[in-house]
């Protein structure tokens, strides 16, 4: 096993629960769109970590949930696509976004401005979405996504540099007030 | 300078270098188009940080917690001579990571271990043991001790995991051991002790390899369930793979597991009741042998087939040596 500094206290079940399962969700939840696949795959991956919490190693604990999460969404969602490939045929556009974009009740879920983000993030593919949802809702740095989803650093720049034309695009389809709102900013602010 | 294409996106996010930066900002600054690209990227990006928090339902955190499952409480017989040695501290467990409660775990209070729906039996040893009057009456009680209940085991992805996450994968010479008036020879990891593990275990009637196979060795022997008639022995393989092998004194209530598949497994026919995390039930003699491990594998299915065969036999002269099995255990045991 490995070996862990004396002073480290591993920690215990319901700590991990208590201080990771927020984050796990909110980022389930960008991921899948919806409550109920966000549940899923949030309760996933709280047992592909309890299973494998022997091997952990101090310190990479929030790196390690969101590879996890991402990786478990990924698959999921590849595996859907397939399926839906095989079985959509021309009413394939209706359900592009993977979820139940029509259902009544996600409109009560949060507010008008977020479900328009929301089913903006749901019609990009899923590995622009991972990559975009991961630096602008986890703040995670192009380094950490790119050892997060396995992939170089110019593929993490050109999936975001692509997610977030696309989402530019749904956007001022569905809801032009939230790019409105942020295009008053001057272009040529200095980023902090 | 060309136009920046991707390198807005990275300009936005700050994942520029200082230099690159300001030579971007330059380019920004004489390019109509690419300006209007940043602005607009911006705006995607505010768009999504402004994006309400989500939080999780509370139900959703007690199913996490009780992924854990919940170790037993404390020992309930202490002070009784037939009372077994406590069970691992909760600190032992803890190095594991496995939490001691918690909102859901209250559900499995009792069940952190696998274990069927048996009588309580232990007073009728002691009631008998006291009365043994003559001959005839010791063989009608040991044919009455001999009696084993039916064993129907629990199938629950959340008991399993919390099995497998109690279960002591590192060398036990290490670890404290709680168990300080053990009188098995506890194996410290090397071989001979890990064979003194087995003689001790084969000698009351417990199922179980005569050899490991190669590389195998056991790693912790517990004892749990309400009371402590359920044997637990973590095992762990070369390759790195922990099981957790129950055993139970009983015999395998097959009509609760008409659904379950079958499989063969180290030329063994073995009820699986699941496969991730894999568990399998069999019947060996008098006891019921349950394997719980993370997944099937081919050094988990050569342990499996090392067990010894036999099946239950429920004639007159075996439910007697049950019988004194049964007594002589119960007087052996720490």
């Amino acid at each position: 096993m490995t070996t862990q500094p004396a002073a480290w206290q591993a920690p215990s079940w319901e700590e991990i629960v208590r201080d990771h399962s927020a984050r796990v969700y909110r980022l389930a939840y960008r991921l899948t769109g919806n409550k109920h696949d966000a549940e899923d795959l949030t309760q996933e991956t709280f047992v592909r970590v309890f299973r494998s919490l022997h091997s952990y190693t101090p310190g990479t604990f929030e790196g390690w949930l969101h590879r996890i999460t991402t990786n478990l969404f990924l698959d999921q969602a590849r595996r859907r696509q397939r399926i839906r490939m095989d079985a959509m045929g021309e009413d394939s556009e209706r359900y592009a976004s993977g979820d139940q974009l029509g259902a009544p009740e996600r409109a009560f879920e949060h507010g008008n401005l977020d479900l328009d983000v929301q089913r903006a993030l749901d019609q990009l593919p899923p590995e622009y979405r991972a990559a975009v949802v991961l630096c602008d809702i986890e703040g995670l740095s192009y380094e950490e996504i790119a050892v997060t989803l396995g992939i170089k650093l110019g593929t993490v720049r050109s999936r975001i540099h692509r997610a977030r034309a696309r989402l530019r695009v749904s956007l001022e389809h569905r809801a032009p007030a939230a790019l409105a709102t942020a295009a008053d900013e001057s272009p040529l602010t200095v980023l902090g | 300078m060309s136009h920046l294409g991707s390198r807005i996106s990275a300009l936005v996010d700050g994942q520029l270098s200082v230099p690159e930066t300001e030579k971007a900002l330059a380019h920004v600054a004489v390019c109509p188009g690419c300006a209007a690209e940043l602005a607009a990227s911006r705006a995607a990006r505010r768009a999504l940080t402004s994006a309400d928090e989500v939080t999780p339902n509370p139900d959703l955190t007690a199913r996490l917690l009780s992924l854990a499952g919940s170790p037993p409480d404390a020992d309930p017989f202490a002070g009784d001579p037939f009372a077994p040695p406590a069970r691992q501290t909760r600190d032992e467990l803890a190095s594991y990571g496995v939490a001691s409660g918690g909102l859901g775990s209250r559900g499995w209070r009792g069940s952190g271990s696998l274990r069927g729906d048996v009588g309580h039996r232990r007073s009728s040893v002691r009631i008998a043991a006291g009365s043994m009057a003559g001959l005839g009456a010791v063989a009608a009680m040991l044919f009455v001790l001999g009696e084993r209940p039916d064993v129907v085991p629990t199938v629950h992805p959340g008991v399993d995991l919390g099995l497998l996450g109690q279960a002591t994968t590192e060398d036990p010479a290490a670890a404290d051991r709680v168990v300080d008036t053990s009188s098995w020879p506890v194996a410290d990891g090397s071989t001979d002790a890990s064979h003194q593990t087995l003689a001790w275990l084969r000698a009351h009637a417990w199922t179980f390899p005569a050899e490991l196979p190669d590389g195998w060795t056991v790693t912790a022997v517990r004892w749990s369930g309400d009371d402590s008639r359920v044997l637990e022995v973590d095992v762990t393989g070369a390759d790195g793979t922990s099981l957790v092998v129950t055993e139970q004194q009983g015999r395998l209530e097959t009509g609760a597991l008409a659904g379950a598949p079958t499989s063969e497994v180290g030329g063994r026919q073995v009820y699986v009741l699941s496969f991730e995390p894999w568990h399998v039930v069999w019947q060996a003699e008098g006891t019921v042998v349950q394997v719980v491990g993370s997944q099937s594998s081919g050094s988990a299915e050569t342990l499996v087939g090392a067990f010894p065969d036999g099946a239950f036999d429920d004639g007159v002269p075996a439910r007697i040596t049950r019988g004194w099995d049964t007594v002589t255990g119960a007087l052996e045991r720490p």
